[in-house]
């Protein structure tokens, strides 16, 4: 699309102020620039700068800028934090920017059993006033405490979550109020308990990429509080420590909601960082839930009996919340800490397994960097979600490299995450699919699968005015 | 250093410090600013930093977008959560190295300061003080508390003095804050303390650091060294935390040979030893908050909880927000002096954390927030259900 005039933007920016009241508009440059940016290590260029920047204070106003966007044909791009670790967030060509920070009321309804809340809203923010009340939210994203209720049920991930545990809060989501690409208004779902059988529309938007309508408004069910026991496995290897997680889910073990593991020199530098002695191997970190004390410690406890097996260096309950938080904090402070003390920026792949490969996957994650022109001169270390089959390559890009270089880390780490989904036919379970992984998914999914995806946003955006790029990838 | 190679490495500081953010904005939630502003991205920390770089990176030092440059960067309040979040969160990235970075370039290009900061700086050089006062009348408070009662300093420079009160510029002229100074002055008075006053003091050169004019700090620095060492002190007891932090963080090495402490640290000390009893009751619930240059920047949280809590009768309860979690007061960061539109006003919430947790009394332990929460109680319309007295007022009031 051409560049407007400066009589069409001076016209953009009067028609948005009329919508959504001046002080809530800025086509201040840095503005403009800083709500391009995400969180990849390269710089953004002018042409992708957007020509506005909005933050809309209700729905009735994001709809008033979608039928403007349409008028005008410029498309329109949604930012919660800008977090998205798929690429899916940075635009490759002007528009306008609505941003949903203004957007950030939440309603708990304890008498219907759901809570509501705009799409701005903090997950941290929301997570700790549902504790409050004692319910809980069912999902818990590494970025929780600057990401968007938006962004997470745009993407449908539940982050860190084992998802045979409790799902994915898309299984939660009753409803959605969502503001199609022509600026119309629809309500998905119900207000009862139980969700629509048959055709549900909130599908076609939770985890929808953002490619298909703006979600303003999401109504999910409260979930009582679990109890929760701990726990804690070490291996000599991270091939026994794989093992041990394929043994708990054939020996029918119920899974936990956090299983998180991390390669022996993670571990040794979180558990240094917490002050706790090294523990000797690759770990397992655990938390079972339960209705009550009781049944979250028998579930740990069955759960402690798979792990053991060969390979198995220690396997235990944690007891004590001290030790526990200590623990449970030194996997969270690592990548931090990586960055600061080897001077990197780090990025990290999704690799998803089958049960039955996971040894096998394990292996090639250990190897993830083997042979690749850049990412071979890189420092590795593995952690993820291993009760959810996650395992994030973690490679360090040293901050000093030009932006061409660290563009090409990032490349081949997308490659090779790519080929070893498809190698064991899974898909990212944490970022969503297209941005970056557009190649991904036509590879696994087929053009056919793709055209599927292509011809319903063509159906419902025929100007392809909101977020374009996300499908086309070109991010 | 020639003018053009200071403005090259300048830049160089500051881009290098901007590459390593990682855009997560984790730092978005501590801010003060982006708290209390529309929310705007370059009303936080990492949107403030991108916009200095990006203005290096694409020669938007001139023309149209210098000026818009200029509100970005002197909007923040310097209270350095952003930089112990990162630490805590992030890459760890010195976000206020950048920031405070890009100030110094837009003095150097003559961009900064803000217009209403320009008399400030000229007061800091003609008059050793930022707010337009005779340098001739910063005594005035002392010689006022004299005529009530006699006292046992000694002007410096003079001989035999081991400790400095370094008063600062805010509690010298600032009515209010005037009472903070005579609290300190009789508590030192108290313990019999050997100390001293300078005849001449000066600003420790703060606000200019924070406003970017490295210049004119360097030459309070140096003036009030060279004042330092000619007194012969060995410690030095601020009573404002700026003063303490340009001290202890900002000034060169030969700083070192004096003990910086701020008066919280001292009384705390001495109350910790027996030396200072707390004689009468304070019969109120009491809540404290941090100053962000003594608490965030160097992690004295401590002493002023324990002279608070030394003080038989007072109820102390803490807010929400408290320690290296505190929320400015917005005074910070040369905000002063210059007019920010406040949403939500910083002052006026903490006055409001401070209601929502039952608290009589809002003890602090900076002027500057001393004047800020002072007002708000005012501006909320809470006047005569909460106070705000600075720790050593209400150490002295039990002595």
């Amino acid at each position: 699309m051409e560049d407007l005039s400066n009589a069409e933007l001076t016209k953009m920016v009067d028609v948005l102020g009329g919508i959504v009241s001046k002080e809530y508009v800025s086509t201040n440059l840095f503005e403009r620039i800083k709500n391009t940016l995400d969180v990849y290590p390269y710089e953004v260029q002018r042409e992708q700068i957007c020509y506005a920047v909005v933050m809309p204070g209700s729905t009735q106003e994001i709809s008033e800028i979608m039928k403007y966007a349409n008028s005008i044909k410029v498309p329109v791009f949604i930012r919660g934090s800008g977090t998205h670790l798929g690429g899916n967030y940075r635009p490759h060509v002007p528009g306008i920017v609505i941003n949903t920070h203004r957007l950030d009321k939440l309603e708990v309804f304890e008498d219907y059993g759901y809570f509501e809340c705009e799409p701005g809203c903090i997950v941290a923010r929301v997570a700790d006033r549902l504790a409050e009340l004692g319910y809980f939210l069912p999902m818990a994203p590494g970025s929780r405490q600057i990401a968007t209720m938006g962004g997470m049920i745009v993407n449908n991930t539940s982050g860190h979550i084992v998802d045979p545990s409790i799902g994915k809060p898309g299984d939660y989501v009753l409803g959605l109020e969502v503001v199609l690409p022509n600026g119309d208004i629809i309500e998905t779902g119900t207000k009862g308990l139980r969700r629509p059988a048959g055709t549900d529309l909130t599908k076609f938007f939770l985890g929808g990429d953002g490619l298909l309508g703006v979600i303003t408004k999401i109504r999910m069910r409260l979930v009582p509080q679990p109890e929760r026991a701990y726990g804690v496995a070490v291996y000599g290897d991270l091939l026994s420590l794989a093992r041990g997680v394929q043994r708990m889910y054939m020996e029918r073990r119920p899974a936990p909601l956090f299983m998180e593991f991390l390669d022996d020199r993670a571990a040794s530098f979180g558990f240094g960082l917490r002050g706790l002695e090294p523990p000797g191997g690759s770990v397992i970190l655990f938390v079972s839930i339960g209705s009550s004390g009781r049944e979250a410690a028998d579930k740990a406890d069955k759960i402690l009996e798979s792990l053991k097996g060969e390979g198995t260096i220690d396997a235990y309950r944690v007891y004590d919340m001290d030790v526990w938080h200590k623990i449970w904090s030194s996997r969270e402070v690592i990548s931090s800490n990586l960055m600061q003390q080897l001077g990197t920026q780090l990025s990290s792949a999704e690799v998803s397994s089958n049960l039955k490969d996971l040894v096998n996957c394990m292996k090639d994650c250990v190897n993830f960097n083997k042979g690749l022109p850049i990412l071979s001169q890189l420092d590795l270390y593995l952690f993820g979600h291993i009760g959810a089959l996650t395992i994030h390559p973690a490679i360090m890009i040293p901050r000093e490299w030009d932006d061409e270089r660290k563009r090409q880390a990032i490349d081949e780490k997308f490659q090779r995450e790519k080929e070893l989904n498809l190698k064991y036919g899974t898909c990212g379970g944490e970022w969503g699919q297209f941005g970056k992984r557009k190649e991904f998914f036509i590879k696994r999914y087929g053009e056919r699968g793709y055209g599927i995806v292509k011809g319903l946003k063509e159906m419902m955006d025929p100007n392809n005015i909101l977020n374009p790029g996300i499908l086309e990838g070109y991010r | 250093m020639n003018e053009e190679r200071y403005v090259d490495e300048l830049k160089e500081l500051i881009v290098d410090v901007a590459r390593r953010c990682r855009n997560c904005n984790y730092c978005y939630t501590v801010c003060p600013l982006f708290e209390s502003s529309r929310g705007f991205q370059v009303q936080g920390p990492s949107g403030i930093l991108q916009a200095i770089r990006y203005a290096i990176r694409w020669g938007e030092l001139e023309g149209k977008e210098k000026e818009v440059l200029r509100e970005i960067l002197y909007a923040c309040t310097t209270c350095y959560s952003c930089v112990l979040k990162c630490k805590a969160s992030g890459p760890g990235v010195p976000l206020l190295d950048g920031i405070e970075g890009g100030r110094r370039l837009l003095i150097e290009l003559m961009i900064g300061p803000m217009p209403e900061q320009i008399k400030v700086l000229e007061s800091l050089e003609q008059e050793g003080n930022p707010y337009d006062e005779l340098a001739s009348r910063r005594l005035d408070w002392l010689k006022e508390l004299e005529r009530e009662r006699r006292l046992s300093y000694k002007l410096l420079p003079a001989e035999g003095v081991e400790v400095l009160l370094y008063v600062g510029c805010t509690p010298s002229y600032n009515e209010g804050v005037q009472r903070v100074a005579c609290s300190v002055v009789r508590l030192l008075e108290e313990i019999g303390a050997s100390y001293g006053i300078l005849s001449e003091e000066k600003c420790c050169g703060s606000p200019a650091k924070r406003m970017g004019e490295e210049g004119l700090f360097e030459d309070l620095c140096n003036e009030n060294l060279e004042s330092f060492k000619e007194c012969g002190i060995q410690t030095i007891i601020t009573i404002s935390p700026h003063c303490y932090n340009t001290f202890v963080n900002e000034y060169p090495k030969a700083i070192n040979e004096f003990k910086i402490q701020h008066y919280t640290e001292l009384f705390a000390e001495l109350i910790e030893r027996g030396a200072l009893v707390p004689k009468s009751r304070i019969e109120k619930v009491v809540t404290y908050h941090d100053p962000c240059y003594l608490g965030k920047r160097n992690g004295v949280y401590d002493a002023p909880r324990k002279i608070l809590g030394s003080i038989a009768g007072v109820g102390f309860v803490e807010m929400r927000r408290n320690r290296d979690n505190s929320l400015c007061c917005g005074g910070g960061g040369g905000r002063m002096w210059i007019e920010t539109e406040e949403i939500n006003r910083l002052s006026e919430t903490r006055v409001r954390e401070a209601l929502d947790v039952g608290a009589q009394i809002v003890a602090v332990a900076c002027p500057w927030c001393y004047i800020q929460l002072k007002d708000a109680v005012k501006t909320t319309g809470n006047e005569g259900k909460i106070e705000v007295r600075d720790v050593a007022e209400l150490l002295a009031e039990t002595i």
